[in-house]
């Protein structure tokens, strides 16, 4: 049975939900730890992020990314927006650069840190543009710092997680056509 | 379906080592221009707009720009209130290392520390 148009968006509707909820929940809830450099969060949203692009293929992650842009858009302001734009532009890009070589070359706990970090960097670079100052590269040792905890954090979720979610047969029947046929072999 | 059960591969070593080098780098490079007088530069929007020797600072005061209250006292240079959302810039904290810098992004304000140079320490001896 093959899954149809409707069926994707619907899941993905759930996956795009799913990430603003975790989002929201690090942007409020998470207490602010002093000796972290501010603005740093877990980045647990980046977990749907790659969730949706090991499910679905690659192009799905950018769906979340640009909705989740939209979202801090909507309720934190243009900044807050812009940020998120530019961090979640270049994690999907080095998701999407890591994600054929998964099979062998990489596990997901490189995907989840090398993500993490080109999110750190990505609204690093945004807020020297916004702010015209190249002084703050001086953050970038701290985030790059907090993106190694953070990312072998969501790296570790997704190793736990992914392999479990592949199997149950919710959605094994969505995947890309080469992973359908591999299935097929398999069976 | 086959299930990977490999939680660590060569590419992650690879990975892992890279950034971790690459951050031990960016930590251990201002370590070698430490005690010297410092400098505090506030931009706005890219342009300077005040410079201050922290070491002349004799009693503590605030600067205002565009929305930012910002205390300098000697030898230490931060927010201290902002008018914006999430309040980064004040979280920071009071800056005392030359490179350090504290921004406040939707007000596009910029506070960072710069060791002064060889040249003025000459003029001082």
């Amino acid at each position: 049975m093959k899954r149809t148009n409707t069926e994707k968006i619907a899941l993905l509707g759930v996956f795009g939900a799913l990430a603003l909820v975790l989002a929201f929940l690090e942007n409020t809830l998470l207490p602010d730890v002093p000796l972290l450099p501010p603005g740093a969060k877990i980045g647990l949203s980046n977990i749907v992020t790659v969730l949706c692009s090991a499910l679905f293929g690659g192009g799905y992650a950018w769906y979340i990314t640009l909705l989740k842009a939209l979202f801090s858009f909507l309720t934190r302001g243009a900044t807050a927006g812009l940020m998120s734009l530019a961090g979640g532009v270049l994690s999907t890009l080095a998701l999407c650069l890591l994600l054929k070589k998964t099979d062998k070359t990489v596990s997901y706990l490189g995907v989840g840190v090398l993500c993490a970090a080109a999110h750190n960097l990505g609204q690093l670079l945004m807020s020297m543009a916004l702010t015209g100052s190249l002084s703050l590269f001086y953050y970038g040792k701290y985030l790059l710092l907090f993106a190694l905890f953070s990312g072998t954090l969501t790296g570790l979720v997704l190793c736990v997680l992914l392999p479990r979610l592949k199997r149950t047969t919710r959605f094994s029947n969505i995947f890309t056509k080469k992973q359908n046929a591999e299935q097929e072999n398999w069976r | 379906m086959k299930v990977k059960k490999t939680f660590f591969r060569w590419g992650d070593g690879v990975i892992y080592f890279v950034l971790v080098t690459l951050c031990a780098v960016l930590f251990l490079l201002p370590v070698l221009q430490q005690n010297r007088p410092l400098t505090a530069v506030i931009t706005v929007g890219g342009e300077t707009v005040e410079t201050i020797d922290l070491s002349a600072v004799e009693a503590p005061y605030t600067v205002q720009y565009a929305g930012c209250t910002i205390s300098v006292e000697n030898g230490a240079i931060g927010f201290s209130n902002a008018d914006c959302p999430d309040r980064l810039c004040v979280k920071t904290g009071m800056l005392r290392h030359a490179g350090s810098a504290a921004a406040c992004v939707p007000n596009r304000v910029v506070v960072s520390l710069r060791a002064q140079t060889e040249a003025f320490d000459g003029v001082a001896y």
